[in-house]
């Protein structure tokens, strides 16, 4: 059983709570009963004592007579086991050996119950006493009467004590009874109240990476909260799962075949019998090593720029920058499709030119590269009032990417694949823009238009 | 055996094209699924190699739409994902073999073999009709016990007729099976390995039937 548990702790409260309060009510109840009994017996010894007292007052007694014995009936103690009305026999009652009285005149004794022989000097202070006669507690009562007359009543204190044990029996007995069928409501209540929070344990506990569904649970309000917030986290935790495996097939695909067409046109080399599938398999090699190369490169700059956290900033100007990067590109690719280029010419920015060059000559590279033949290139510099530059470039794509995969490492559509790439070039790009406090949009636009936003802060010159 | 490969990246294909075909298959190639599925309605192959990443499309489609329409062509999956889900989905849908890249094409070849058998139902890749005997794994053949050395498109021809023996086979099939797509299907070509095959085997091993094609006669020496 785990210590740290809302149910375990709830058990143990609970039945600590019913526990104390149920003595407490006992013990209350116990006092109470005392108290009265106490006050009735105290009564009691007082009254008979006044009692005898008047009596012999109207009566008195002869000063040298032998004193007078009050017998007591003797009844064999037959314990508790018999009723009350069994109790009172014709005789008297077996109790009467635990009541005395002693009369005593001018320090005479002239009256005494049977039993009353172990008393041998009254008590001679008027009121109440507790003595100790031959191991045996008694209560007593003195009342001295002016003419020299003494009345003295006692009762032994086991009746009281035995009287308590009863009574304080009594108040325990329920406790202990009802104790058992209390804790095991409580438990049961306790469980039936808990059982929404193990359903809903088990409904996690269940769940694997490989299949992460959402908990649709009927809840108590209390729950409710917790249950959309795991909801949450599995669509998040499912998100990042499908992202993480998209990766792993994408890199996959860009490593596993540069790799697979050196290992097959090797093997071919290798057996080849004609100059002619030498050649073949000789320029597929250098072929497959140079995107090899190309994707090291790019794998290798990415973690440069990746480690990097500050760079070298100078200020120049938007158009020289974005001029620079066009005449990067390869003349085919420059050739395929006409630029459009609306920047004013006084936008300067600052930052590291080599890093934003090569930033926009990826997006240059990748617009031109998936674009239709002939069709149009927009590259537009709008500087906003917060002094913020949005540069967009938008191109006419024979296939549409999605938009939310564009810039993740290795994603290529399919559609590109024919068309040679790493897929790491945007990645490299949005990188590059991070470094410099900017951000970087990917969108599409029916019927064929890719839009690439760049927000970069800008230095007004 | 006439194989119609889909792969996307050329140059690949043009490695993998050349190592099959020292192997001893007949390759057509193609770089969309949509002209995969063309080029099987209309020409007969006995296996399909698919890469799934396809310029149009993940090429489950591919194998679905192909066992939907009732065609029972081996299927081997040759692609660079290795996910367990990718590999499922595949052989859910209809795929035969499942093979990640880079692989050997010793280890494709064999791969390839072990799809014919098991199509053809055979435990070895031994065919033998009659007095012929065609070892496929290690491309020898023997007649009445001695070895016979064959060309490349005589081994081709004679283990497409070991393959189906007492079938006719078309000729526009066999045309197709010699010399592929491009291959120059007006020459007499096909006459002249069929006339050397029956030279250096039974001359009444392979018959003609006139205006259907060829078949191989497993009962010729009756």
């Amino acid at each position: 059983m785990q210590i740290n548990s809302i149910k375990v702790w709830l058990l143990i409260v609970i039945n600590l709570i019913v526990i104390c309060s149920l003595s407490f009510t006992a013990l209350v109840s116990y006092k109470d009963a005392m108290h009265e009994l106490d006050e009735i017996y105290d009564a009691q010894l007082a009254r008979n004592a006044r009692l005898v007292a008047t009596m012999l007052t109207a009566m008195p007694v002869q000063p040298d007579a032998n004193p007078l014995v009050v017998s007591v009936p003797e009844f064999t103690d037959t314990g508790e086991n018999l009723t009350s009305a069994q109790e009172r026999r014709q005789g008297g009652h077996k109790y009467e050996q635990k009541i005395a009285f002693q009369v005593w005149q001018d320090n005479r004794l002239v009256m005494a119950s049977e039993n009353a022989g172990q008393f041998p000097e009254p008590m001679t202070e008027q009121g109440y006493h507790e003595l100790l006669e031959q191991g045996v507690h008694w209560i007593s009562f003195s009342l001295p009467q002016g003419n020299g007359l003494w009345v003295f009543t006692a009762q032994r204190e086991d009746v009281r004590q035995e009287m308590s044990e009863h009574i304080a029996l009594a108040q325990i007995r329920p406790i202990l009874v009802m104790m058992l069928p209390l804790s095991i409501l409580i438990y049961l209540v306790v469980k039936l109240i808990l059982r929404p929070l193990n359903r809903l344990q088990h409904s996690v506990a269940a769940r694997q990476a490989e299949q992460l569904t959402e908990i649709s649970l009927k809840q108590p309000a209390e729950l409710q909260p917790i249950q959309q917030a795991i909801n949450q986290l599995i669509q998040r935790v499912r998100h990042y799962i499908q992202q993480e495996r998209r990766f792993v097939a994408d890199a996959a695909h860009e490593l596993r075949t540069p790799l697979s067409i050196l290992q097959l046109h090797a093997q071919n080399l290798q057996k080849a019998t004609s100059t002619e599938e030498q050649h073949e398999a000789i320029s597929a090699i250098i072929d497959g090593s140079k995107r090899m190369t190309h994707l090291v490169n790019q794998l290798l700059t990415l973690s440069r720029l990746e480690r990097i956290q500050d760079i070298h900033c100078s200020r120049a100007a938007l158009v020289s920058v974005v001029e620079d990067a066009l005449s990067q590109l390869p003349l085919p690719l420059l050739d395929k499709v006409s630029w459009q280029l609306d920047i004013a010419s006084n936008i300067v920015i600052s930052g590291d030119h080599i890093l934003l060059q090569s930033a926009l000559r990826n997006i240059f590279d990748n617009a031109s590269k998936y674009a239709k033949n002939n069709s149009l290139i927009s590259v537009v510099a709008t500087v906003t009032e917060a002094s913020n530059l949005t540069l967009t470039v938008q191109n006419q794509s024979a296939v549409l990417p999605e938009p939310q995969r564009m810039g993740n490492r290795f994603f290529r559509h399919q559609g590109h694949q024919h068309i040679d790439g790493s897929g790491l070039g945007l990645s490299i790009t949005q990188r590059i823009i991070e470094l410099h406090g900017g951000t970087i949009q990917f969108e599409v636009q029916q019927p064929d238009q890719v839009i690439v936003t760049l927000a970069l802060p800008v230095a007004l010159a | 055996m006439r194989i119609l490969l889909v792969e996307d990246n050329v140059t690949l294909a043009k490695g993998m094209i050349t190592s099959l075909k020292r192997l001893g298959y007949q390759i057509e190639h193609c770089t969309q699924g949509k002209h995969a599925l063309q080029a099987l309605s209309c020409s007969e192959f006995s296996l399909l190699i698919l890469d799934l990443g396809l310029p149009d499309g993940f090429a489950i489609s591919v194998i679905k739409t192909l066992r939907k329409a009732g065609n029972t062509i081996p299927v081997l999956v040759l692609t660079a994902q290795d996910a367990l889900e990718t590999k499922l989905d595949a052989f859910n849908s209809g795929a035969d073999d499942y093979v990640v890249k880079p692989v050997d094409v010793l280890e494709l070849e064999a791969r390839v073999r072990v799809l014919s058998r098991r199509n053809t139902l055979r435990r070895d890749d031994v065919l033998a009709v009659a007095e012929v005997c065609l070892d496929a794994a290690n491309m020898q053949c023997s007649y009445q016990g001695q070895a016979v050395s064959l060309t490349r498109r005589e081994f081709m021809l004679l283990k497409d007729f070991m393959l189906h023996p007492d079938r006719i086979l078309s000729r526009r099939y066999l045309d197709e099976l010699c010399h592929g797509w491009d291959g120059e299907t007006e020459s007499n070509a096909l006459e002249v390995h069929i006339h050397s095959l029956r030279k250096k085997l039974h001359p009444q091993l392979i018959k003609t039937i006139r205006g259907l094609g060829y078949m191989l006669n497993s009962h010729y020496a009756d």
